[in-house]
């Protein structure tokens, strides 16, 4: 009877005790992805007529699913020898086209296409983000990489024969520690920030030095040395501009060659069908003085550039500067990376002096050895991530680069980090500990004020 | 960056004007023969001073006749032909800040390609006047002329390696002028960076004029065969000390345009030079290198695609324009080889000219048929190669460091004035020893040590054969 009350004691004790962990730890419950409706994945109003009448082109080049057999002149072929998936439209996907990985993985439905003989890898799952290999450092560990090792091959492929070409060797990269993923980013509103000046970007580095510096956050851009200005697109901020990084990711996710960038990411002789460049101006094709035919004659990657210039902004679900939960992120210092606005200047292709409420100082930041991935791209470190953008967070399905969470709290909290051997602190701690110092009921108008986004 | 609708203005006269360098070269070069028997007379310790400083090949000088560059290349399709003028149109485009065409500034070296892409025809290098004193004081601006550019001396762009600091790494291109002044920018008080500053800090380093002949051709040979090829003679490439890398584009790719393989394809590199070169934003480097308030007097960005624009080529701006000139511009025609030509090609093989200048490739299957399969001759392997702190500029551009330079391709050499990344030269001979270097405490010697020790243990008349042989390219 003794040892019996003293059992339940003990059980009780390890139930409270249970229960603080979990209120320490979940502090605050994601709602979960918005549901509908969906303000997102429309284009921009005010367009010209010519504009407009192009829309469909462009459009048609994101969604354009490509086999391997090309015809110059003729967009659809120039798949491989490696790629990640078959079309932009199949990972941008969430919640509408020119998002985000969508909940669930659609390179289950591209892998084997057409009989390609690919494994899926196991780090994916149908019900994981779609997640982009790179390999930090070279076989000897040492030298750096950081290139997209792309998921799967063209061999087996009825469009490929002759082709033997294996995948790579995730499974001995992850054993070596040497495999980082990075997720498809949303690109509604890129168009906005293709254009921020370089200089409005600065003087928002500059502002709120004091406070910033008393919460250890300094942040800088990721600078373009031979034009000296501000990448902005990407993870690490990596990319200059819309229309390159529209380029690199038709030659680097699908395989599909282009002027930008001419050669294949795989020359394995009986794997290689095409001349290359596979995408480039179309010849005869859109000569014609004709509306329509006009932008034809440019490539695919182009007008795929051109489909997300015109792409809305996501719409928050609730008006901005309301709510009790922003009120909270602006005190607690997200605000402080997570720059609500910027305006864009004048412009000659989109409506001018558009406020781009994008989240983002678009800068990169320490984030500590937690998240890092030790890749090196520009003047953005191992451990430096661009200020992802929060417009739109509040229906994403996965977050941060690797799209290790679907919990957006613990996005939140994944932003603390110590300081290791190799890197220090995470720049975001003290915001992190200003969070977990809030009230739950603070805490949860944050995560709500996030997911109205 | 032209408005729609509207034709665009070409320049005219701005090429070819080597001649005035040509008779200069010829007339050295005659007065050295003449002297030389008296200099042998004179005494024999003078003879040896001189022996030491003047004997050795001479430089015969820019090669004169027929350019043999700056066409299109053969076996375009008809419909290519049909777009080419409009392609060349672009690139001859001179602009301004406002009146249509537009862009010109906050900061800029020139106001069109052909500007410096000159000699010996449009698409070329720096030619023999230079032609920024047109440019400095155009239309009304109020430019002085930095010390470092003048009048016989080669077009060059700026850089500093270094921020103010002297330690954070700069190295992007500081314009040589400024809009103000021009009645098209009423009101910019914009400034010219002080580059005598600059230079009293040891902190102005300069590159000239690339050509673009035949880079349709370098642009998309296989990543494969280049480093197939780097990795060629590699036990005689190691006896001479020679090495070599890729240099590494965002995609992974190799990299091969520019003076460090910074430029990865014609229209990336095209977008970056329209911004840099001209100032004009564009849809590839889309913000002003000059942001000095008051001086942006368009919309971003100044060139962009065109929606109605009556001709499809010009739908994607100007770059691709651009591009597509330099694509379809034929490798420069090498002249017909002498007996002492055909020899210099035979040392400039066996000392190992060769294992960097590697004198061909061969396009893969192109897309368009005129740069398909097609086996030029750069003389380039593509790659870039520790040159010693004798040439080193301290950029470090991607992955290359900086005392590595891309092996700079030879074709169109004889035509060429100036030599070398910053147009230190205009004698190739010594362009050639220039090449050699030994190491100090921040940088190792030049990979080229060995080569250039065995070029001066050939005899005269065999230096004199390569020199004609790099003349006749």
């Amino acid at each position: 009877m003794k040892y019996f009350s003293f059992t339940r004691i003990t059980n009780a004790l390890l139930l409270v005790s249970a229960v603080g962990i979990v209120l320490q730890a979940q502090t605050a419950t994601d709602p979960g992805v918005r549901p509908p409706p969906i303000d997102a994945g429309s284009f921009m109003g005010n367009l010209t007529s010519d504009q407009t009448a192009m829309l469909s082109d462009f459009t048609a080049a994101f969604n354009r699913a490509v086999v391997v057999p090309n015809t110059p002149g003729t967009p659809g072929g120039g798949l491989g020898p490696v790629f990640n998936s078959n079309s932009c439209a199949n990972c941008h996907a969430q919640p509408a086209t020119g998002g985000s990985s969508p909940a669930s993985n659609p390179l289950f439905s591209v892998y084997q296409l057409q009989g390609a003989t690919n494994t899926m890898p196991a780090f994916m799952t149908p019900t994981s983000a779609i997640m982009v290999p790179r390999f930090p450092f070279q076989s000897d560990l040492v030298t750096p990489d950081g290139q997209v090792h792309q998921l799967f091959t063209i061999a087996g492929r009825s469009d490929a024969k002759g082709c033997t070409l294996a995948q790579p060797n995730f499974a001995n990269a992850a054993a070596q520690n040497n495999l980082v993923f990075r997720q498809p980013i949303s690109l509604f509103g890129d168009g906005m920030i293709d254009l921020i000046l370089d200089s409005d970007i600065l003087a928002n580095m500059n502002s709120n030095q004091t406070q910033k510096q008393q919460l250890g956050i300094s942040g800088h851009a990721n600078i373009i040395m031979n034009d000296n200005s501000i990448s902005r697109f990407g993870w690490k901020a990596q990319i200059k501009s819309l229309k390159e990084m529209a380029a690199l990711e038709q030659q680097v996710e699908k395989g599909v060659t282009n002027n930008f960038f001419p050669n294949e990411q795989n020359e394995t002789p009986k794997c290689v069908f095409n001349g290359v460049p596979e995408d480039s101006d179309n010849y005869p094709v859109g000569m014609l003085a004709s509306d329509s035919s006009r932008a034809q004659f440019t490539g695919d990657a182009q007008r795929a550039a051109l489909f997300i210039r015109f792409l809305n902004p996501p719409r928050p679900a609730v008006a901005l500067g309301k709510t009790n939960g922003q009120t909270q992120f602006n005190a607690v210092g997200c605000v402080l990376c997570h720059t609500q606005s910027f305006v864009t200047p004048s412009s000659t292709v989109l409506k001018s002096n558009l406020q781009a409420n994008l989240f983002s100082d678009l800068l990169v930041h320490h984030m500590g050895s937690c998240l890092a991935d030790n890749i090196v791209q520009g003047t953005a470190q191992g451990d430096e991530f661009r200020t992802a953008p929060l417009w739109g967070a509040g229906q994403r399905v996965f977050f941060l680069h690797d799209g290790r969470t679907s919990n957006i709290v613990t996005a939140v909290e994944d932003h603390f980090c110590a300081a290791s051997g190799s890197y220090g602190p995470s720049e975001a701690n003290a915001v992190i500990n200003a969070f977990n110092a809030l009230s739950k009921e603070n805490q949860q108008d944050l995560i709500g004020f996030l997911r109205s986004l | 960056m032209k408005n729609d609708q509207k034709e665009s203005k070409i320049r005219h006269g701005s090429l070819g004007s080597s001649s005035e360098t040509k008779s200069d070269r010829a007339s050295r070069s005659r007065t050295a023969n003449a002297l030389w028997p008296a200099v042998v007379l004179s005494s024999l310790c003078a003879a040896m001073v001189m022996l030491g400083a003047s004997s050795g090949p001479i430089d015969p000088g820019v090669r004169t006749g027929s350019p043999g560059a700056g066409g299109e290349i053969a076996g375009m399709t008809s419909d290519q032909l049909a777009q080419f003028p409009g392609y060349q149109t672009v690139f001859h485009e001179v602009n301004n800040t406002v009146p249509n065409p537009v862009g010109l500034g906050p900061g800029y070296d020139a106001d069109g390609c052909t500007v410096c892409h000159a000699q010996p025809a449009q698409g070329g290098s720096s030619p023999a006047f230079n032609p920024l004193f047109k440019m400095y004081q155009l239309d009304g601006a109020q430019n002085v002329m930095p010390s470092f550019i003048t009048t016989k001396g080669p077009v060059v762009n700026a850089r500093s390696p270094f921020m103010s600091d002297g330690v954070t790494p700069d190295g992007h291109v500081q314009q040589l002028f400024v809009i103000t002044g021009r009645p098209d920018a009423a009101g910019c008080s914009a400034t010219q960076p002080d580059f005598a500053a600059e230079q009293a800090a040891n902190n102005l380093i300069f590159r000239q004029t690339t050509p673009v002949f035949g880079e349709g051709l370098v642009e998309i040979v296989r990543n494969a065969d280049i480093l197939a090829n780097m990795n060629a003679n590699l036990t005689l490439k190691q006896e001479l000390g020679i090495s070599g890398s890729p240099s590494i584009a965002a995609d992974g790719s190799i990299s091969r345009l520019g003076w460090k393989a910074q430029g990865r394809s014609l229209i990336l590199f095209g977008g970056d030079a329209y911004n840099i070169e001209e100032g004009i934003t564009n849809e590839l480097s889309p913000n002003e290198l000059n942001q000095t308030p008051g001086c942006a007097f368009n919309a971003y960005t100044e060139d962009h695609s065109n929606f109605n624009h009556f001709r499809a080529h010009n739908f994607d701006g100007d770059p691709d324009d651009q591009a597509n000139f330099m694509r379809f511009l034929a490798p420069p025609t090498p002249a017909a080889q002498s007996k002492s030509e055909q020899n210099g090609e035979v040392q400039f093989n066996n000392i190992g000219c060769v294992l960097c200048h590697t004198e061909s490739f061969t396009t893969p299957v192109a897309a368009i048929p005129a740069l398909s399969q097609i086996t030029f001759n750069p003389y380039s392997d593509l790659l870039v190669h520790h040159m010693g702190p004798c040439l080193a500029d301290n950029v470090v551009q991607g992955t290359v460091m900086g005392d590595e330079f891309r092996t700079p391709p030879l074709w169109g050499v004889g035509q060429r004035v100036f030599f070398m990344h910053d147009g230190r030269t205009t004698d190739i001979v010594q362009a050639i020893q220039d090449h050699s270097c030994a190491a100090n405490s921040q940088y190792p010697a030049s990979e080229a040590n060995g080569v250039i020790g065995a070029f001066n243990a050939l005899s005269e008349q065999n230096q004199q054969n390569l020199v004609n042989f790099l003349r006749s390219l």
